[in-house]
C-alpha cells in the first residue's frame, strides 16, 4: 500500500516535471514576484489633506505651513471649522494648541490609514517643530496621537503585496484544475488508465497519490513567490497548511468535473467557466462589503480570507482555522464522488 | 480456468451485441486462440474477461472470481496485453515497468530481464513516447508478464511485429504454457494461432462460430489437395486434385497409372481457409 503510493506520486511527479508542469509553475513564480515587487506600487491610496488648527499665540505652524504653500493644506479658523474639515474620509487633522509657542500637538486620524503612513508624517511633523522651537528655545511640545475610527478598517499591508494572497490563491489553488485536468484527459486519450485498471491497485490511491503530486507543486510556488515577495513575513505554517489543502481539495473537484468531459476542449472550455465562478470572491477580497451569501458558499471563498489571514495576521487566526474547516468538509463530501467518478475514468470511461 | 456462459454484451445497452450468445470453456495450461474478422467482438470479449467492461448478461468466471464482483486480487493473476499500445510516453520503458510492477502484491518479475526477452534492452532508458509500433507493442507485452500471470489475455501480440519478433513470441508463449499459464490470444496471424494453439475459436458478429482443435477445424472445413508432377512425351507437367471429390479421386489414380510421376505432394488445409469458409469474410478484406 505504502510502496504503491509512493509509486504512484513518484509517478505523478515525474509526469508533472516532464510534461514541463514544474518548469510553467517556476516561470510563473518568478514573473508573479516581478510584477509585484517592480510594476505594482506599494501604495494606491490618494494622498490625504492636512488640516491645521493653530490657536497658539505665535502662529508659527500656521506660517510655516503657509510659507510652505502646499496645496493639501487646509487652514482652519475656528475648532468648530477644524471638526467640519475632519468629516471628510480622507483628512488628517494637525491641531496645535499653546500660549505663545506650541506647547501641545495633536494629530488626529480617521482610521484607515497605514501604520507607516502615520510613522511618516509624525516624522516629518516632528521635524518641523524641533527647527521651529530649536530656533525660539523653547521646549518641545507634547505630541498626542487620536484615531476617530479606530479598527474601521484594518492595518492595511503595502497593495502590492496585499496581492500576493491572490496570486497564491489563483496560481497555486485553482490552477491544478488545469494541471490535474490535464494530466488526466491525457491518461485518457493516451489509455494509460486501462493499464493501471487490470492492476490489483485502486481508485484511492490513485486518487491520495495524484493529490500529494499536485499539493507539491502548489507548495513550490508558494514557497517561491513567498520568498521573493513577502519574505518571512505572515505566518508560514498556516500558509503552507492552507495551499496544500486546497490545491488538494481542487485536485479532488477537478477529476470529478474532468470524467464529464470527453476531450481537451470540452474540457477546458468547463474549466474556463469553474475559474470564473471560484475567482468571484476575490472581489470581496478588495470590497469586503460585498460578499453576498452566494459568494460565501464557494469553497474558495474561505480560502482566499484564510490566507490573507495567514499572510497578514489581523488578530483573527479564527479565519484560518474556519477555511480549513470547510475545505475539510468540501473534501469529506467530493472524495466519494472523485472515487467515482475516477473509476469510471480508468475504466476508460465506457460503460 | 475461464468459463463463459451465455455472455451477451452490447456498448449501447440495447439490441445492438457486440457479444452474443457466446459459451466458452479454458481449461488450465490451455491456448485459446480467438480469431475471427474486425469487429468480430473479440477485444469486447477481452475487456470483459479482463473486467474492463461490465458482465450485462450471462456469466462469466475467471480463476474462480466471479467476473460480476471480482476483486481487486483477481488482478494480481492475470496479465493483459492489450490491443492498442498504452505505455506512459513521458516514461522510459524500464520506468514503465518498474512503475507497473510495484503496483503488484505479488513478487514480480525483474523489468530489466524482461526488456531483454523483448529486445528492448537497448532502448530501456529511451522515452516509450519515442518508441516505434512495434516497440511499444512489445513494452505493453512485456508489461503483461510483470507479475508472472497464471492467466494472460494477449490482444494481437503479434500485431506489427517483424518475424523474428513473432517467432520470439510464440516461443515465449509456449514456454509460459509449460509452466501451466493458460492464455487467452487474440490474433490476426492465421500462422500464429495454428502453430501455437490448443484450440481455436472463430468468432464472427459476436457469435462463436466453431471451437476445435486447429486440426479437426482443418479437417473439417479445410480441402485437402494432391499435387502431382509428372512426364507426359518428355515435357514436366503438373496437376492439383481435390480429395473431397470422387472425380478428382478417380482421375488421381488413373494419372498414377498411366504416367511416370516425379512427385507427389499432399497439400493440408490451411487455418486461413478454415477461416473464410467459417466467417465468409477475406483476411484484411
Ligand atoms: N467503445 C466502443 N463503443 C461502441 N462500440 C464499440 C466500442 N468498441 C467496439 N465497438 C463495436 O463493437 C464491435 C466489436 O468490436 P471489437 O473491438 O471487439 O472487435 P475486434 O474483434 O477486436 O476487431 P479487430 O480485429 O478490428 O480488433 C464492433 O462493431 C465495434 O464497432
Ligand atoms: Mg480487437
Amino acid at each position: 500500500m505504502f510502496r504503491r503510493l509512493l509509486s504512484l506520486t513518484q509517478r505523478d511527479l515525474r509526469l508533472i516535471t516532464r510534461n514541463y508542469y514544474l518548469a510553467i509553475v517556476v516561470i510563473l513564480a518568478l514573473l508573479y514576484a516581478l510584477v509585484t515587487r517592480f510594476l505594482i506600487p506599494a501604495d494606491l491610496s490618494p494622498q490625504p489633506a492636512v488640516v491645521l488648527l493653530d490657536s497658539t499665540g505665535a502662529q508659527a505652524m500656521r506660517q510655516l505651513y503657509e510659507r510652505a504653500g502646499g496645496g493639501n493644506v487646509i487652514v482652519a479658523g475656528s475648532a468648530d471649522e477644524y471638526d467640519r474639515h475632519l468629516e471628510a474620509a480622507n483628512r488628517i487633522g494637525i491641531k496645535v494648541t499653546g500660549s505663545v509657542m506650541p506647547e501641545r500637538i495633536e494629530v488626529t486620524y480617521q482610521g484607515w490609514e497605514t501604520e507607516k503612513t502615520r510613522r511618516l508624517l509624525e516624522a516629518s511633523l516632528q521635524g518641523q517643530v524641533a527647527a521651529l522651537t530649536g530656533a525660539m528655545g523653547t521646549a518641545f511640545p507634547v505630541f498626542q496621537r487620536t484615531v476617530l475610527r479606530p479598527g474601521q478598517v484594518a492595518e492595511q499591508p503595502p497593495f502590492n503585496l496585499a496581492l500576493v494572497p491572490i496570486f497564491i490563491f489563483s496560481e497555486a489553488v485553482l490552477m491544478g484544475i488545469f494541471l490535474a485536468g490535464a494530466l488526466l484527459i491525457a491518461e485518457k486519450e493516451d489509455r494509460t488508465n486501462r493499464a493501471y485498471q487490470v492492476t490489483p491497485a485502486g481508485t484511492a490511491e490513485y486518487l491520495v497519490a495524484r493529490s500529494l503530486a499536485m499539493g507539491v507543486l502548489a507548495l513550490v510556488f508558494t514557497v517561491l513567490l513567498n520568498l521573493l515577495t513577502t519574505g518571512l513575513a505572515g505566518n508560514w505554517a498556516m500558509i503552507l497548511l492552507l495551499v496544500f489543502a486546497g490545491a488538494v481539495v481542487t485536485t479532488i473537484f477537478t477529476l470529478i468535473y474532468a470524467a464529464v468531459f470527453m476531450n481537451l476542449s470540452q474540457f477546458l472550455a468547463g474549466s474556463i467557466l469553474a475559474i470564473f465562478v471560484l475567482s468571484l470572491p476575490a472581489g470581496s477580497y478588495f470590497m469586503p462589503a460585498f460578499s453576498p451569501v452566494w459568494m460565501r458558499v464557494l469553497p474558495s471563498y474561505p480560502i482566499i480570507f484564510g490566507l490573507r489571514e495567514a499572510y497578514f495576521p489581523s488578530g483573527n487566526p479564527g479565519l484560518v482555522t474556519t477555511a480549513l474547516g470547510q475545505l475539510g468538509i468540501t473534501a469529506l463530501v467530493l472524495v466519494p464522488l472523485a472515487m467515482w467518478a475516477l473509476g469510471k475514468q480508468l475504466r476508460g470511461g465506457e460503460a | 480456468m475461464i468459463k463463459v456462459r451465455d455472455l451477451y454484451f452490447s456498448y449501447g445497452r440495447d439490441k445492438n451485441y457486440a457479444v452474443s450468445g457466446v459459451s466458452f470453456e479454458v481449461e488450465k495450461g490451455e491456448i485459446l486462440g480467438f480469431l475471427g474478422p474486425n469487429g468480430a467482438g473479440k477485444s469486447t470479449m477481452q475487456k470483459i474477461l479482463t473486467g474492463l467492461l461490465p458482465v450485462q448478461q450471462g456469466e462469466v468466471t475467471v480463476a474462480g472470481h466471479d467476473m460480476r464482483r471480482p476483486g481487486r486480487d483477481l488482478f494480481n493473476k492475470i496479465g493483459v496485453s492489450f490491443e492498442i499500445a498504452n505505455n506512459y510516453h513521458k516514461l522510459s520503458g524500464l520506468e514503465n515497468l518498474a512503475f507497473f510492477a510495484s503496483m503488484y502484491e505479488v513478487p514480480t518479475a525483474d523489468p530489466m530481464a524482461l526488456l531483454r526477452m523483448v529486445g528492448l534492452e537497448d532502448a530501456a532508458t529511451r522515452r516509450a513516447g519515442a518508441y516505434s509500433k512495434g516497440m511499444s507493442q512489445r513494452l505493453v507485452f512485456a508489461r503483461s508478464m510483470l507479475n508472472r500471470p497464471t492467466i494472460w489475455f494477449l490482444d494481437e501480440p503479434t500485431s506489427g511485429q517483424d518475424p523474428a519478433m513473432t517467432q520470439r513470441v510464440k516461443e515465449i508463449v509456449l514456454e509460459e504454457r509449460e509452466r501451466g499459464v493458460t492464455v487467452f490470444l487474440t490474433t490476426h496471424n492465421m500462422q500464429v494461432a495454428e502453430d501455437i494453439c490448443d484450440r481455436v475459436a472463430f468468432i464472427n458478429e459476436g457469435k462463436i462460430v466453431d471451437l476445435d482443435t486447429p486440426r479437426n477445424l482443418k479437417l473439417r472445413y479445410g480441402e485437402q489437395f494432391v499435387i502431382v508432377e509428372y512426364r507426359d512425351a518428355g515435357q514436366l507437367k503438373k496437376q492439383i486434385f481435390s480429395m473431397g471429390a470422387d472425380k478428382d479421386r478417380a482421375a488421381l489414380a488413373a494419372l498414377v497409372g498411366e504416367r511416370p510421376v516425379e512427385t507427389i505432394h499432399s497439400q493440408e488445409a490451411t487455418l486461413e481457409e478454415v477461416f473464410i469458409k467459417v466467417t465468409g469474410r477475406a483476411l484484411r478484406g
